[in-house]
């Protein structure tokens, strides 16, 4: 911007602030600053930058899609590992993990940096009352996240998925006054299903605060030997931000699995 | 308009984390090894270590309370004097820099860097040359956490967030993202209004700064105004350097003159009450008190009140004081009170923010299941690593029944 | 350093399902007897490449819990990363892990 169009404007927002006091206009930068949301990172920072709350809300609900191999599960388990701790790092809250399929790796799930003594691991039967555990245990307020693997083994029993549709506005409210976390991993649904309602987690999607679309893109291999994938999470809705915006991402399988953002 | 952004303040926070069990720790370091609580002037807890905090010993409770909650207690009877000069040795290794310095209770300081650093780069050097001088100077028991900011609260809550021998330099720009994630009890508000905040569902900085301002005035008055705006990272207090305010005298006139206690306390309670609302709006409390007393047949004397850690609670002020007047010899009816405000300090957040524990959150597992293990039936699990290096997969770790556990 | 080093077989490897009896799955095998496809849940997984192959004998003092399998670690043209087994003794295959 040029020096008279920079003074031009400066002495504008001069006058509506004269006029309707500071409020009235801010600049992008301070914006982000006052509008701090609670939130847990998921240690990707490309992901966390373009949900609007620098992460995932605590206090809602935040559904994860993506087909087997997208890194969704990845993300879960760093996302757990984030919420266990505080800012210097060390293990202060408690976070559970409902195991729906039966097929968590607890050694994947340490190599992803989570604390076993702080994780509940859940594994209820498929009836309702799968659903009204999640809020009984949401409503002790003692969990700082909680992550549902994965919501299509609810949503293909009819009992279990009509007490989810039903449970999901008082959901809402415990995750509120818990400043509890919920991410739900999901598979994706065609985009066209989307948007005529007809994918089974709509409902689901229509109370998530954020949505966010894993795809893999890209095998990465060294010297022809696989060491990683390049994978695109794609915000298909949030509460902070307009528009859909993606951010690139590498999840490398040397050893530990580690994440870092494509730059 | 003058901004704050314009002034370019930069407030290095120089906080020794429990300054009182360190400095006793150092005299007698066979004391590090049990949980350990030490004693004021009025037989109440006025510093715990951490042994003796995680066993529920609390500051302000009597020694009879604490050795209840922890039995093992070691309790000892503060040594003042000793402390002084340890504080006094601190405050001069920050002096040498020749900047003003503020101190702000045990271990607790400010030094005004407004015209030599603005940047973290520039701040960085500074700061662990400092550290380094402190560690030389005070051993590394007592070394400090820095913390730096263009405001007090925020350099204070940088340098509690940093571990002992560590710094965290917070830049404008990351000011709201920093403080956001900081425990509401980081805030020196009274503990019922921690306590409301708890129950609202309150438990950080950025939630607190994000309600609406009138609410927070209606329901914690001009404490939770200001509390708001340090929420927000809006502190415009200067750095007071070592130059002491001084305060005005006030007579309290004892009208008639009496010998007994209670006509004198509610006097002088009652004329310390504006300068007590005062300070509870300013979180702010009174350290140094100076009370001199007329008798009626003439005699004169005085006494000076000091308070371990700034205190504007009537109550305990009037707790203090009544121990204060009942051990000073009356050689007559008293007809006047005159009393002086000799320092003031920020209240003391770790005493206050005993409260409410927003920051640890680990709840074991047990406590977790047991509430509705009857209901839903055996459904919770431990996931334990049994064997790492097991070449199966299957067989490195297992998933233990959480309620058999407990 | 390869990106999946297999120490004493198997270690090494950073997976996310895991089955702990293993999924049955029925694997189809070229003329060679190398595996080309396998399916799993009612779907046909052709195999894009075999991209680790190793053999475990553990735990052989235990009649119960003695293990000789080989593992591969495989990418599928649909996109999964998984691994499979063949139990040597009775020469069923099995899903072992899904990286998700």
């Amino acid at each position: 911007m040029s020096a008279t169009k920079r003074r031009r404007l400066e002495s504008a927002v001069t006058a509506i602030h004269e006029r309707y006091g500071p409020q009235a206009v801010r600049t992008g930068a301070e914006f982000r600053q006052v509008a701090a949301i609670p939130h847990i990172a998921t240690g990707f920072a490309a992901l966390d930058a373009i949900t609007g709350c620098q992460g995932l809300p605590m206090g809602a609900l935040t559904l994860l899609s993506g087909r087997t191999t997208s890194g969704k599960l990845t993300v879960a388990c760093k996302f757990l590992a984030s919420a266990q701790r505080d800012q210097r790092g060390d293990v202060a809250h408690t976070v559970a993990l409902f195991d729906l399929n039966r097929t968590a790796d607890p050694d994947y799930l340490v190599r992803c940096g989570v604390d076993l003594d702080a994780l509940l691991v859940v594994r209820p039967s498929l009836q309702p009352q799968a659903v009204d555990l999640l809020g009984d245990l949401v409503q002790q307020r003692r969990l700082r996240a909680v992550v549902i693997d994965c919501l299509p083994d609810w949503l293909t029993n009819r009992a279990v998925s009509r007490r989810l549709y039903a449970s999901l506005g008082r959901l809402q409210t415990q995750l509120r006054v818990a400043q509890c976390a919920l991410l739900m991993l999901d598979d994706p649904s065609p985009p066209w299903r989307r948007w005529l309602n007809l994918d089974k987690s709509g409902r689901v999607r229509w109370n998530a605060a954020l949505h966010i679309e894993m795809r893999r893109e890209q095998w990465l291999t060294e010297s022809g030997v696989l060491k990683g994938y390049r994978a695109q999470a794609r915000l298909l809705k949030s509460q902070w931000v307009y528009g859909f915006p993606s951010a690139p991402m590498e999840i490398r399988f040397n050893g530990t699995v580690k994440a870092r953002e494509t730059w | 308009m003058h901004s704050k952004m314009d002034d370019a303040i930069g407030i290095l926070c120089c906080y020794v984390p429990n300054f009182l069990i360190a400095s006793a720790c150092c005299d007698q370091p066979g004391w590090t090894e049990r949980p350990l609580a030490l004693l004021g002037a009025d037989e109440r807890v006025v510093a715990v270590s951490a042994a003796a905090r995680r066993s529920g010993v609390q500051i302000a409770v009597r020694a009879q309370a604490a050795r209840l909650a922890c039995p093992d207690l070691h309790l000892q009877p503060l040594n003042i004097q000793a402390s002084q000069a340890r504080q006094t040795a601190y405050l001069a290794a920050l002096g040498e820099w020749e900047l003003p310095v503020e101190s702000q209770g045990w271990g607790l300081a400010y030094i005004d860097l407004n015209g030599i650093a603005h940047s973290t780069a520039a701040v960085q050097p500074l700061a662990t040359d400092l550290g380094r001088r402190l560690r030389r100077t005070l051993g590394a028991a007592l070394q400090p956490a820095l913390g730096w900011d263009s405001s007090k609260f925020t350099a204070r809550a940088a340098a509690m967030w940093a571990a002992p021998g560590r710094m965290k330099l917070v830049e404008q720009a990351d000011v709201a993202r920093f403080l956001a994630g900081q425990p509401i009890s980081l805030l020196p508000l009274s503990p019922p209004h921690l306590q409301q905040l708890q129950w609202l569902g309150i438990h950080t900085l950025g939630q607190f700064a994000q309600l609406p301002a009138t609410a927070v005035w209606q329901r914690f008055g001009a404490a939770g105004k200001l509390a708001q705006q340090w929420a927000r990272g809006k502190d415009n207090r200067p750095v007071c350097g070592a130059a002491a305010t001084t305060y005005p005298p006030v007579t309290v006139d004892i009208d008639p003159p009496t010998a007994s206690l209670q006509p004198v306390m509610a006097n002088l309670l009652a004329s310390l009450q504006p300068l007590l609302r005062t300070q509870q709006g300013r979180m702010e409390g009174i350290r140094r008190l100076h009370l001199a007393y007329c008798f009626a047949n003439g005699a004169e004397s005085g006494s000076v009140l000091d308070f371990v850690y700034p205190v504007n609670q009537p109550a305990r002020i009037e707790a203090a004081l009544m121990q204060q007047l009942g051990a000073q010899p009356w050689p007559g009816a008293l007809t006047s009170v005159r009393w002086t405000l000799l320092a003031t300090g920020e209240v003391v957040v770790a005493q206050l923010s005993l409260f409410a524990a927003p920051a640890s959150r680990v709840a074991s597992l047990g406590d977790l299941a047991r509430p509705l293990a009857e209901r839903y039936g055996a459904v919770f699990f431990q996931a334990q690593q049994s064997n790492a290096s097991h070449p199966l997969p299957e067989r490195r770790s297992r998933f233990v029944d959480v309620p058999s556990l407990a | 350093m390869p990106a999946i080093r297999c120490r004493n077989g198997a270690a090494g490897l950073s997976m996310s399902r895991l089955w702990l009896e293993g999924e049955a799955i029925t694997v189809h095998l070229d003329e060679q007897g190398r595996p080309t496809a396998f399916t799993w849940c009612k779907r046909l997984h052709r195999l894009l490449q075999v991209q680790q192959r190793w053999q475990v004998d553990v735990d052989w003092w235990s009649t119960a819990g003695r293990a000789r399998r080989e593992y591969l670690a495989v990418t599928t043209v649909d996109g999964l990363f998984c691994v499979i087994y063949q139990d040597l003794v009775s020469r069923e295959w099995r899903l072992a892990k899904v990286y998700d």
